[in-house]
């Protein structure tokens, strides 16, 4: 047999997928990264997928549109790349619609900050842990991505920042008196926050069940 | 309750990127390659420039240049799934997940090729790569061992000089097949940090290609190129165990 370490959960610790050669992903921000890419260089090749391109233009010299329409190209690809085969046909092309509705140029000022592939990230990373009902999305002004769960009267929005950070607010009603709390964590660590209120055994059991075991 | 092994196709097939690259005995010219890029416009409305920026530093005066030199091209569809890379020397086709089939891989790839031979010169093929690689995400729960032989026929053999598991691995070899003229390159790694929370991914990269005796009318080239189809599903299902598959479903 042989083993792999799998590494601990970690809680200070974000997912920063970087740069890929190839099958290999190359965490630009990881001093360890250079050696690897320069150890596996000759053994693996880039992908078609993973090419390096010019260097892109500054954002201030680039008009709305075309940075929207980029956003909107980097997501779709990370979704491609990311979610590989965890998202079926239907829920890809259900997200990109989302997309294309709230990426519309039509909805969006030239001062707007675009949402950040960063913001998208931990989107996706988000909805495929928890599973369960994907959630209605948004955008903030600084350019996250925000995730709403409602049924009823109750509500649960995540917004999700950079490197896995999430700022939940959560808003229901137990026999008539509405309570509603919010807090910041990681992704990983939702349904174990979440645990005292309902809404993860509701919307997203498979991640309770995770966190549970 | 056991989980029935799914057979292929699968439901969920851990394809991240399939790949047919075309890669000719010659050089294009940058005029060909504009040409040729225009052609595929309307099928890939976003295209990139690739380039290899080289950084110059004067040590002694403290000037640093930044050059870029264009390499090529790179053609996405609207939806960034199907991507067209063209060079100088040749071109690729490939297709990110989901992946839809073979069918739709080779057709792309054959359009590719017909564009290829109508606006560039150099068209004799010295080597044709049919690629996939594949990303086997495996669910943790907690810390744990993970047996990497339970998913995996592809893995290092590792001696016997301590009891602790790996914290990574990448093993790759280079063989002929039982098809005539036809190898393959086989990879198998980690990919860390995993891009799933609490999974492991293991990535299995599979290259079959030739690089001799390939047939130079169009007919025959694709035909050749469908042999390989069953060849490299079978290299992959080698690969790959029942619980690897159980994954798929």
């Amino acid at each position: 047999m042989t083993r792999l370490n799998t590494t601990a959960p970690s809680r200070g610790k974000s997912y920063n997928p970087g740069p890929f050669l190839g099958a290999l992903p190359l965490p630009s921000t990881d001093a360890s990264a250079e050696r690897w890419r320069m150890a596996t260089r000759a053994l693996v090749n880039p992908t078609p997928s993973t090419y390096a391109q010019c260097a892109p233009r500054p954002s201030h010299d680039v008009p709305l549109t075309e940075r929207l329409f980029d956003a909107l190209a980097a997501f779709k690809l990370k979704t491609a790349m990311l979610a590989a085969a965890h998202f079926n046909r239907d829920e890809r092309a259900r997200l990109f619609k989302q997309l294309d509705s709230l990426l519309d140029a039509e909805s969006w000022d030239s001062a707007d900050v675009v949402t950040t592939e960063a913001s998208f990230t931990t989107l996706l990373r988000m909805v495929l842990f928890l599973g369960g009902r994907r959630p209605a999305l948004g955008v903030t002004g600084t350019g996250n991505f925000i995730a709403t769960w409602t049924e009823g009267n109750d509500r649960l929005t995540i917004e999700c920042k950079p490197e896995d950070h999430v700022r939940w607010v959560l808003v229901q009603n137990l026999d008539g008196q509405r309570e509603s709390a919010a807090g910041e964590t990681t992704a990983k660590r939702l349904p174990e926050v979440l645990r005292p209120y309902d809404p993860p055994k509701r919307w997203f059991p498979h991640a309770t069940d995770q966190a549970a075991a | 309750m056991s989980i029935a092994v799914p057979k292929p196709p699968y439901p969920k097939a851990p394809i991240t990127e399939g790949v047919i690259h075309l890669a000719v005995a010659g050089t294009a010219t940058p005029e060909e390659l504009q040409k040729l890029v225009k052609r595929f416009t309307k099928d890939y409305p976003q295209q990139e420039t690739l380039a290899a920026i080289n950084v110059t530093i004067n040590t002694t005066g403290g000037a640093a240049t930044v050059e870029q030199h264009p390499q090529g091209y790179r053609l996405k569809s609207t939806d960034q799934a199907d991507i067209v890379l063209v060079f100088p020397d040749g071109a690729a086709a490939a297709r990110l997940a989901p992946y839809p089939g073979w069918e739709h891989l080779r057709e792309r790839a054959r359009t590719a090729w017909v564009e290829w031979r109508r606006n560039v010169t150099y068209s004799v093929l010295r080597r044709i790569g049919i690629r996939y690689i594949n990303r086997i995400d495996v669910p943790i729960k907690q810390p744990e061992m993970l047996d990497i032989e339970a998913y995996l026929r592809f893995t290092p053999r590792v001696p016997d000089f301590s009891k602790q598991p790996l914290n990574g691995f990448l093993v790759q070899i280079t063989r002929p097949t039982d098809l005539e003229h036809w190898s393959v390159s086989i990879t198998s790694t980690i990919m860390s940090p995993a891009p799933l929370i609490n999974h492991v991914s293991m990535v299995l990269d599979i290259d079959v290609f030739r690089t001799d005796q390939i047939p130079g009318r169009d007919a025959d080239l694709w035909d050749c190129i469908d042999t390989v189809r069953s060849l490299k599903n079978a290299i992959f299902e080698a690969c790959i165990t029942d619980e690897a598959r159980k994954l798929f479903a």
